[in-house]
């Protein structure tokens, strides 16, 4: 009976690697997972940043109170809002344009998403360095950006490595959901693979899939340490 | 070189410094004393504006670092709205005199009634006449001006030659070669060269002020600001950091220095001034204020730390 059960696991997993229908359901799924989780990430630094600095700036011009109001409604909604409804008002609402590519749809949902996460990351991470080093730069003579960049910045990426490396994993797991709106990803093309006439098992594509995130999430893991390592080479802790 | 003009500075609507003015010349070294939270921090940090004063003025080298304060000024009192409004009702009332003038002008000075927004366009005008005509940036005025902290704050992200070179390079004050060449000058002459490649984690407070003191002389400073610096050291450690500061001061460097070393301020000061509650209390040389004290209050803090 095990070895039964067995034999037909492995046989089903083969037929996954062979079969090229299924292969190519895998192929566009690692890649329309990838293509939406990288341009997130790059989406949601950028905008989290920018979000970030216009929250601890202490300006007190009228644009900065303008601004600084809506980047803190822009967290608060984000972060109270579920991530799939956020998805379908970009789809159905935002982008609700014929033909419009639905990779930039999610790319865009998924950025803005993470963007308020990744800008609390950083602010946090600013404010976590020492004042006084602020205060050092700032004595000496350096403008506000160039004490930001060269001194109070540096420090506070390796403050918030950690915290960001939570936020990439959290958000490319989270690009699960983009079945929701019609598209083929990992998660999405296990289903249909294990759906097809050919196969009728969901355990060998689900398991397979799980292996293809663990990779990539365990890759990404990888990276940042070996980043993390470098960057702390300075400090003896 | 530095001219403090009754600055006031309020935090949470409480003021720490009281229409506190001085003038710092040349090659003075001014040591202030008092009591804990008399706002000697807080006039020293006035000086290079970390902390922007409420009112007055701070002035370097005859350049005006903060903006101007319309109360130091008549012309622009009277330039304002406020003023001729009063004039006028004065005048409706029939009681103008030759001293009617000087009497609005203190009257508006003591209840603080000016209000920058809406005092029209000649009092807008000579403000920026005379911010124009005065003004020094700030980051450049603080390229004169060394300060020491308590905490030292060396940067935790840069070695020890790094946070020597990094501002002078950075502003192009000097070149890499150069700078290096100075920065390694002023570590031998501290006796700490051979920690140039260290990061300041692993030094001891002693050094890290040391360094710290390094730093600010990079930038040849015209002078220097010390906030209590050696409070946070361990005591065998007061004196090194003491002793570059006497050093500092016998070449004739121009410093403002809060400490509680007594000792050292006897040994080193050209004019002790002490501070009680946000005003300067008394003035005078080690000897005056150590062995003359005028004010009960300034008896009391020598008795109290005599103790
Ligand atoms: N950033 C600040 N916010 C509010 N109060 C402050 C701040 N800095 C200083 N103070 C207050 O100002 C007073 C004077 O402080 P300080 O200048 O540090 O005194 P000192 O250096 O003489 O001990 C204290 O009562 C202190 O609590
Ligand atoms: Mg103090």
């Amino acid at each position: 009976m095990t070895n039964l059960f067995a034999a037909k696991f492995f046989e089903n997993i083969g037929k996954i690697f062979t079969n090229p229908e299924y292969l190519g359901n895998i192929g566009i799924g690692l890649v329309t997972t990838l293509v939406i989780s990288v341009g997130a990430v790059i989406l949601g630094c950028i905008l989290g940043t920018i979000v970030a600095f216009v929250t601890i700036s202490k300006s007190t011009s009228p644009v900065m109170k303008v601004l600084k109001v809506l980047c803190n409604a822009y967290v608060t909604v984000i972060r109270g809002t579920p991530m799939a409804l956020q998805l379908f008002i970009m789809y159905f609402v935002v982008f609700a344009i014929r033909g419009f590519p639905p990779e930039i749809t999610a790319i865009v949902a998924f950025g803005f998403n993470s963007g308020a996460y990744v800008a609390e990351n950083i602010r946090a991470g600013i404010l976590s360095v020492d004042y006084g080093q602020t205060e050092a730069g700032r004595a000496l003579g350096l403008n506000y950006t160039k004490t930001m960049t060269k001194i109070v910045v540096p420090q506070a990426i390796k403050n918030v490595i950690p915290a960001m490396c939570n936020e990439f994993i959290a958000l490319i797991k989270e690009t699960s959901i983009v079945s929701m709106i019609g598209m083929i990803d990992l998660t999405q093309a296990a289903k249909l693979i294990g759906a097809g006439n050919a196969l009728a098992a969901y355990l060998e594509p689900m398991l397979v899939v799980a292996l293809f995130y663990l990779a990539i999430v365990y890759a990404l893991t990888f990276a940042i340490k070996l980043l993390e390592r470098r960057l702390r080479a300075g400090d003896k802790r | 070189m530095i001219s403090v003009r009754n600055i006031y500075k309020k935090f949470d609507d409480k003021y720490v410094l009281h229409a506190l003015s001085h003038e710092i010349e040349k090659g003075e070294k001014v040591v202030i004393i008092g009591p804990s939270g008399s706002g000697k921090s807080t006039l020293l940090r006035c000086i290079n504006l970390l902390e922007e004063p409420t009112f007055g003025e701070i002035w370097l080298d005859g350049k005006l670092l903060t903006p101007p304060d319309p109360y130091l000024h008549e012309e622009i009192i009277k330039s304002s709205k406020t003023y001729q409004k009063l004039l006028n009702q004065a005048q409706k009332q029939g009681d103008v005199d030759q001293n009617t003038p000087a009497q609005l002008v203190a009257k508006i000075k003591a209840e603080d009634l000016l209000n920058e927004k809406n005092e029209g366009k000649q009092y807008k005008r000579l403000m920026k006449e005379y911010y124009n005509k005065h003004h020094l940036d700030i980051n450049l005025a603080r390229q004169q001006m060394g300060m020491c902290f308590q905490h030292f704050n060396l940067f935790a992200n840069y070695t020890v030659l790094q946070n020597l070179m990094l501002v002078p390079v950075e502003l192009k004050l000097l070149t890499k070669e150069q700078a290096e060449k100075r920065a390694i000058q002023l570590l031998e002459r501290i006796g700490l060269a051979d920690k140039k490649d260290v990061y300041p984690i692993q030094l001891s407070g002693g050094q890290k002020q040391r360094i710290a003191i390094a730093r600010s002389l990079c930038m040849d400073p015209q002078i220097m600001l010390f906030d209590e610096p050696t409070s946070a050291l361990d005591p065998e450690m007061v004196k090194e950091v003491l002793q570059l500061m006497q050093d500092l001061a016998e070449e004739g460097m121009t410093m403002v220095v809060v400490t509680h070393e007594m000792s050292f301020a006897k040994k080193i000061a050209s004019k002790v001034i002490f501070m009680d509650e946000g005003k300067i209390c008394e003035v005078g040389t080690p000897d005056q204020i150590f062995n003359h004290p005028q004010t009960d209050r300034l008896k009391e803090f020598l008795q109290k730390i005599a103790d």
